[in-house]
């Protein structure tokens, strides 16, 4: 469901203010705006390509990873994207555990994109890895390893 | 009788209960007793795409055996987010910006459906110090701030601060914003009584070796413990001793180098990572002064738990700190490590300044959470005009 104009003013104006209060701190906003707004409003499984589609660049993978994980890419994840189609962009992030945890469904889309094996393997073991006792007994592990988990399951 | 939803998605799944989601428990357990409204708690369930009801009477117990065994909370009934009931009242207080349900997409179908929408907003840092705040949890915080302001009956503050900020932005962005009420949080917390022989040898070691200042709370770039360090590296070295007690949390690894490459660490600074309740308690009570340098709080309850337990407080001079602190307190400029350490010399030093401030919290009596509680069912009442 996209949001309506003037809603889309009111997530535009926070927007714009925490840029500008990380710019006065020499930091970067690693999101980019119209990728951003697209996606406010997405439901939380079922989510239309149709919204994203004219989106390009960084837009469109801002857009998608809010869209489907609720979080922006890193580094690695940006790169592994750059020169990559739509369709090869939404294969990839198809692929990835939290794809299949979240259960998204793919509407409006030209391309067949399902979850992928890895991501299907991954997100059962995650189901399993995701209770409180377990999740505990991973806080108290080195940070080095807790990075490592949690990017298996991302 | 009228229906309260409230979604605890994420106190289900969380293995921590301090912070939000302990304010999440206490104001449970408050809603729960009222007879004027009838409570219900809700957590998304992605297989069915729809709110699963909680069973009432085994979360409340939860509330209090925070076990890890939660099946016996879930039931099988679930309510399409279409299908939450007309005239019911939707409490957000929960971290529900990190739940899959954004605010984007369900306050504009519960207004449909002429749900009454009530977001507790805990504070605004997200929007107003985003510099703390990792890039991802701002945009999920901007979709819960975006969709309170647009769609909320009435938002819940627990701070004059927090209202200021939040009114600032709507004059910003010239928008009407819904009307903003302050319900102020307990400090009441019920606290086992402190057990010593649970406390751990270290935690008294600790507490022996000398006069120390405390600072309680995750170990993040918000809190400002580097301040602190800086204090006693610059200027309280062999008078006074430091305890820092709290996980350690993200983007402190240059602080931590500092902290365990300082020729005092285990001597004059601690840092004591995952003590109990009652270690906590332990170094509160012996601790001479608590020491709260945070750039910004959603409340402050470190604050609050230091003048439980009547221990002097010198905090930074916020808005917040200065709100909840009152006169009770003694305050340092913001990033002034030179001031916060005379204050602490000053008081090392002068007996009697030091009594009078320990007096002024001597018998401090906290807000309670039964007040906190009547206070939102007024709100709720006020809401339908009853």
């Amino acid at each position: 469901m996209a949001a309506s104009k003037e809603d889309r003013m009111v997530y535009e104006g926070l927007f714009e203010h925490v840029k500008n209060e990380l710019e006065k701190n020499n930091q970067i906003l690693n999101c980019d705006k119209d990728g951003f707004l697209c996606q406010i409003g997405t439901a939380p499984k079922k989510i239309s390509f149709e919204e994203m589609k004219d989106l390009e660049g960084e837009a469109f993978l801002s857009c998608a990873f809010m869209a489907f994980f609720q979080r922006l890419p890193i580094k690695e994840e940006i790169e592994r994207c750059e020169n990559l189609s739509k369709e090869e962009i939404l294969k990839y992030l198809s692929n990835k555990a939290s794809f299949s945890i979240r259960g998204i469904e793919l509407t409006d889309c030209p391309y067949n994109i399902k979850p992928g094996l890895k991501g299907k393997i991954v997100g059962k073991a995650a189901a399993v890895a995701s209770s409180p006792a377990l999740r505990k007994t991973a806080k108290k592990m080195p940070a080095g390893i807790q990075n490592k988990i949690r990017g298996t399951f991302r | 009788m009228r229906k309260i939803y409230l979604d605890v998605s994420m106190v289900m799944i969380g293995t921590n209960f301090t912070g939000v989601p302990r304010v999440v428990m206490e104001l449970a357990k408050r809603l729960h007793k009222s007879q004027k409204f009838d409570l219900n708690f809700i957590e998304y369930n992605q297989k069915k795409d729809a709110f699963r009801l909680l069973d009432t009477e085994e979360f409340i117990k939860f509330t209090d055996t925070k076990t890890d065994k939660r099946n016996s909370i879930r039931t099988d009934k679930h309510i399409p987010f279409e299908e939450m009931e007309e005239g019911s009242i939707f409490f957000d207080c929960d971290t529900v910006w990190k739940t899959r349900v954004r605010r984007s997409f369900l306050y504009p179908i519960l207004k449909k459906n002429k749900v009454k929408i009530v977001p507790f907003i805990h504070d605004i840092i997200g929007i107003d110090y985003p510099q703390f705040c990792e890039n991802s949890d701002v945009m999920n915080f901007i979709d819960f701030i975006g969709a309170s302001f647009l769609y909320a009956d009435r938002i819940i503050v627990t701070t004059n601060a927090t209202k200021k900020a939040i009114l600032a932005q709507g004059e910003r962005m010239k928008i009407e914003l819904p009307d903003i009420a302050i319900v102020p949080l307990g400090g009441d917390f019920n606290r086992k009584t402190s057990d010593e022989e649970n406390v751990k040898v270290k935690i008294k070691d600790i507490a022996a070796a000398g006069k120390y200042f405390l600072m309680v709370g995750t170990i993040e770039p918000r809190k400002n413990h580097k301040l602190l360090l800086e204090a006693y590296q610059k200027y309280l070295r062999g008078k006074i001793n430091l305890v820092i007690a709290g996980y350690r949390g993200q983007g402190m690894e240059e602080f931590f180098e500092k902290l365990s490459n300082d020729p005092d660490f285990e001597k004059g600074i601690w840092h004591v990572d995952n003590a109990s309740d009652d270690d906590i308690n332990y170094l509160y009570r012996h601790a001479f002064a608590f020491v709260f340098p945070s750039y910004i709080e959603g409340y402050g309850l470190p604050l609050i738990e230091a003048f439980i337990r009547e221990v002097p407080v010198i905090a930074a001079g916020n808005d917040i700190n200065r709100e909840v602190a009152g006169e009770r307190a003694l305050f340092f400029t913001q990033d002034d490590s030179k001031e916060l350490s005379d204050i602490i010399n000053d008081l090392l030093s002068d007996e009697e300044k030091y009594k009078a401030l320990r007096e002024s919290v001597k018998g401090y009596i906290p807000k309670t959470w039964d007040e906190t509680g009547d206070n939102l069912i007024k709100q709720f009442e006020d809401i339908y005009g009853e």
